[in-house]
């Protein structure tokens, strides 16, 4: 084969797989949104605020109200915690966070079941790190917004944990416990006030801890994914977010738990010892926590 | 059960070269890269994700060189060190005997054709999806080379994951499907079924068209040299005519036309001879 037909054979080989590049690099956010429109359905509409792609009920302005709360809890989380914990805010061109808001538990649990592949009938939402999808049941209210604005910085707050360190396996009790601390955050206030629980939060975790479903410590720091999509995931929440909460202002332990979260940054799963070894050892660590819930 | 060597049509040379051929080379690269991505995160805090394939930046800004590097960058884990052997494995045998039939500048281009496929179509998923999970890894352009060499000897014997025998074509299909499987499993790990899809597509394709583009490049050359043929016919008979008039009425009489023939029949003969 002569030289001329060779170039040929390549120019052959190559040529489409350049025209695809070219076409993706001009059109494929288009191509993105229109996958979108389709995988929501008629009855919602795409909305972009930078970093956020939003997708509400046709003809709301639901949106607005979003794309604020977002905005504010990732500024303000990333100024507070962007040194300590390693938290990066999403980027408008290679890292935009898709949301979902969904007026019927049948849309979330349809998406859940197609896009996170989770039976979500005990879950008001979930964020799918594979897509940086969060998809959530919000009321549309125009009055009382602090259930939806919480329900936004819970799974924000998972995004932005994922954001930190993709390849990360975060451990279930962690991930959780502090999306439910920082759930609670007030950004739009001067300061901001992140994180926090209230005195009812402690009076559930204290009738659930001499209940049937109590929970021990090192239980706790075993549990899985599934364990907070069970039925009676309740204990499961409440207690990692009071566990975390203990961890982030306890004078006894708030110095340790940096280093155990950099442990946890790190890629895969955290190795089982580390919070004994990082934090203290789970018995002693029950014991201060229980005595730091009364 | 026969060896790979047993089992190779060609009885006059080893299949297996310990020279430096393009898929020892590749091979070496593999190791490299292995290495080089459990070492620079853990070792020195180096991130090597720029190399790894991210559609936003690959395609989005143009990273182009992402098309290629992220073949040499694996995942470190234990599990995966198997399917990284049979890939080693798989590009010492079949590569390099595939490399003795089509030579290794073909074969390199086939290669890096086939991981910038499997990106594509880890891009396309990226953009059509909203994933952001990126991809990394040599599943893509080394299935890519299993299927051609499969397309190729369809009926020879191999093992199955070293164990069961069968034909390479079936044995080229089952491993395909678990590596997708193995792919879906651990895509948050960087492992992308669709670069698999990707390169196995682009392996087809290119059997499946390069025998057509062959004839029309074969017929397209004949046409060429019959015109040349032709041209030059033409030319010497008249290079005879005019060579004639010249014993018969000296150059001084040769017409402005008549001049430029022979220049363009000494053009031609010293294009022959290869002389510039």
């Amino acid at each position: 084969m002569d030289r001329k037909a060779a170039a040929v054979k390549t120019a052959c080989l190559l040529g489409p797989l350049a025209a695809a590049v070219l076409g993706l690099h001009v059109f494929g956010e288009g191509l993105g949104r229109a996958a979108l429109r389709l995988s929501a359905g008629s009855r919602y509409d795409t909305h972009d605020h930078g970093a956020f792609r939003i997708v509400v009920r046709r003809g709301s302005d639901y949106h607005e109200f979003a794309a604020r709360t977002l905005g504010l809890f990732t500024d303000a989380m990333v100024r507070r915690h962007g040194g300590g914990l390693g938290l990066r805010a999403p980027d408008p061109s290679t890292s935009r966070v898709t949301v979902y808001l969904l007026e019927s538990r049948e849309d979330l649990q349809e998406r859940g079941f197609t896009t996170a592949h989770a039976d979500l009938k005990n879950n008001g939402g979930y964020f799918q790190p594979a897509r940086l999808e969060i998809a959530l049941l919000v009321s549309y209210a125009d009055k009382d917004t602090t259930a939806d604005r919480k329900a936004l910085q819970h799974e924000m707050m998972h995004a932005l944990m994922h954001l930190a360190a993709p390849r990360a396996a975060w451990s279930a009790w962690l991930s959780e416990g502090m999306a439910e601390y920082f759930e609670n955050s007030r950004a739009e206030l001067d300061p901001p006030v992140l994180g926090g629980y209230a005195k009812a939060h402690v009076d559930e975790l204290r009738e659930i801890l001499q209940g049937p479903d109590r929970i021990a410590l090192p239980d706790l720091l075993r549990l899985e994914t599934a364990d907070f999509r069970s039925a009676r995931n309740r204990a499961a929440y409440r207690a990692s977010h009071l566990l975390v909460a203990f961890l982030m202002e306890s004078p006894a332990v708030r110095d340790r738990f940096p280093a155990y979260c950099g442990e946890e940054r790190k890629d895969g799963p955290v190795l089982p010892q580390a919070f004994a070894s990082i934090v203290g050892e789970p018995p002693e660590i029950e014991a201060a926590w229980r005595a730091w819930l009364k | 059960m026969p060896t790979w060597e047993d089992t190779t049509p060609y009885t006059d040379r080893e299949t297996r070269f310990h020279r430096l051929t393009c898929f020892n080379v590749l091979i070496g690269l593999n190791v490299l890269g292995f290495l080089l991505s459990g070492i620079l995160p853990r070792v020195l805090g180096v991130d090597p994700e720029p190399l790894a394939f991210e559609a936003r930046h690959a395609i989005g800004k143009l990273w182009l060189w992402q098309f290629a590097t992220y073949s040499f960058l694996q995942w470190v884990d234990i599990g995966f060190l198997f399917w990284f052997v049979l890939c080693v494995y798989t590009l010492y045998t079949m590569g390099n005997e595939l490399e003795g039939e089509i030579g290794g500048r073909r074969c390199l281009v086939c290669y890096l054709s086939f991981a910038a496929y499997g990106a594509l179509a880890h891009g396309l998923y990226q953009y059509a999806g909203g994933a952001t999970v990126s991809t990394l890894g040599l599943f893509g352009p080394v299935y890519g080379i299993a299927v051609m060499g499969a397309l190729r000897h369809p009926a020879r014997p191999v093992r199955f994951f070293f164990i069961i025998p069968m034909r390479l074509a079936t044995c080229v299909t089952l491993t395909g499907i678990a590596c997708v499987f193995y792919c879906l499993y651990y895509l948050k790990a960087g492992l992308s079924p669709f670069s698999i899809l990707g390169s196995a597509g682009a392996a087809l394709a290119i059997a499946r068209l390069e025998p057509p583009l062959d004839r029309f490049l074969d017929r397209l050359s004949s046409r060429r040299e019959r015109e040349q043929m032709m041209e030059e016919s033409e030319v010497r008979r008249e290079v005879d005519r005019i060579l004639e008039k010249i014993s018969r009425e000296g150059m001084g009489n040769l017409t402005r036309a008549e001049r430029k023939l022979l220049q363009k029949a000494s053009e031609m003969a010293s294009r022959r001879r290869g002389e510039p």
